[in-house]
């Protein structure tokens, strides 16, 4: 009906088409009777609820990441005690300590990166 | 804007041809076969060398029932290098960037190492769920927690491949647009980012190594349990 001339897609993003199916969601059914009285829709989306909770919501989830981050700092420290430790008996334990903290660092690393999964899960999917 | 960054990701389709094909077949062509010779020229002899050692070091603690797995778990690790390591490059796909490819390699390993267990050595695969010395009123608890753990563990995997690989991307590209958007304005914290970027591009080179042999490391963790 209206809706060709006032939800443009093109103003809001020129690249790529796929994305404006994105676009059409959160517009339909909140702002369906406002139609009339907004005059230009390209700072609507910004202003709408929806979007500005899911952006609190992504930040605040990306404050797990510093879990990440004191595990990393845990682990290689551990791993410079290691070292530094008269290995007087394999030198090759080096090499084991080694692979084991790369071990930990990629663990370590995937529970934060759960942790910023959830948050774009926020940002994008719900 | 948010949305763009993510097409990168976009599993491509070229005339209804899906690329991800190709991006797949690519790591097969860059690994040479030896040739029927004695000794090979020193590339091929290089790339064994190196296979050969990255295969000591994860299949010694195994016993004779894990070492038939060898050839399964270097190839996958080799394919998931250099998959990883390809994708750095600007405007090539990451297949391993799908949640879909990384939970199909993740999945059936692990099932396979836990119905290994189960048809063995069905007693000790299952003792597994039980750390040594547990105290008596705990044990209930700690069977349901070990469950959920091992269940947990080839979402862990799948999902640990991707996330790193996505997040690595992403934050190249956010970087680099924050440098190509500062260049006209601040050149001085556009060179600063410039560094920042060079920094975590070597971080990526690492880490899309490190992904994979942990992949396959912790495979190999998993079977030691049940072979």
């Amino acid at each position: 009906m209206g809706f060709p001339l006032l939800f443009q897609p093109a103003q809001f993003n020129q690249d790529s088409c796929c994305c404006t199916k994105y676009l059409y969601g959160p517009f339909v059914h909140s702002n369906f009777s406002q139609v009339a009285l907004r005059g230009f829709q390209t700072g609507a989306v910004s202003r709408d609820i929806d979007t500005a909770a899911k952006f609190i919501g992504a930040g605040a989830a990306t404050v797990g990441v510093a879990g990440s981050g004191a595990g990393i700092g845990t682990v290689f420290g551990s791993l410079i005690i290691g070292y530094a430790r008269p290995s007087t008996i394999n030198p090759s334990l080096k090499q084991q300590l080694f692979s084991y903290a790369i071990l930990g660092f990629a663990l370590s690393e995937a529970m934060g990166l759960f942790c910023l999964m959830v948050a774009f899960l926020i940002l994008f999917a719900m | 804007m948010m949305l763009n960054f993510f097409d990168q990701f976009m599993s491509p389709v070229l005339l209804g041809i899906p690329l991800i094909a190709l991006a797949l077949l690519l790591p097969w062509i860059l690994f040479p076969n030896p040739a029927a010779r004695w000794i090979n020229n020193r590339l091929i002899t290089l790339q064994g060398w190196s296979i050969s050692q990255t295969t000591h070091q994860l299949f010694t603690p195994l016993n004779q029932g894990g070492h038939k797995w060898a050839t399964l778990l270097i190839s996958l690790m080799i394919f998931l290098i250099s998959l990883n390591l390809l994708g750095l490059l600007p405007y090539t796909f990451t297949p391993t960037t799908q949640l879909s490819l990384n939970m199909a390699f993740a999945v059936p390993l692990w099932l396979a190492t836990v119905i290994v267990g189960l048809r063995n050595q069905p007693t000790i695969a299952l003792g597994h769920l039980l750390p040594e010395g547990t105290p008596l009123p705990l044990i209930p608890v700690l069977i349901i927690i070990e469950t959920i753990s091992l269940f947990i563990r080839p979402l862990a995997l799948g999902v640990r491949l991707t996330a790193n690989l996505t997040a690595g991307h992403l934050l190249i590209q956010l970087i680099a647009t924050a440098v190509f958007v500062l260049l006209p304005l601040m050149p001085t914290v556009a060179i600063l980012t410039a560094s920042v970027l060079f920094l975590l591009t070597l971080l990526e080179v690492a880490v899309a190594m490190i992904q994979a042999y942990v992949f396959i490391l912790l495979l190999s963790l998993y079977l030691q349990e049940n072979v």
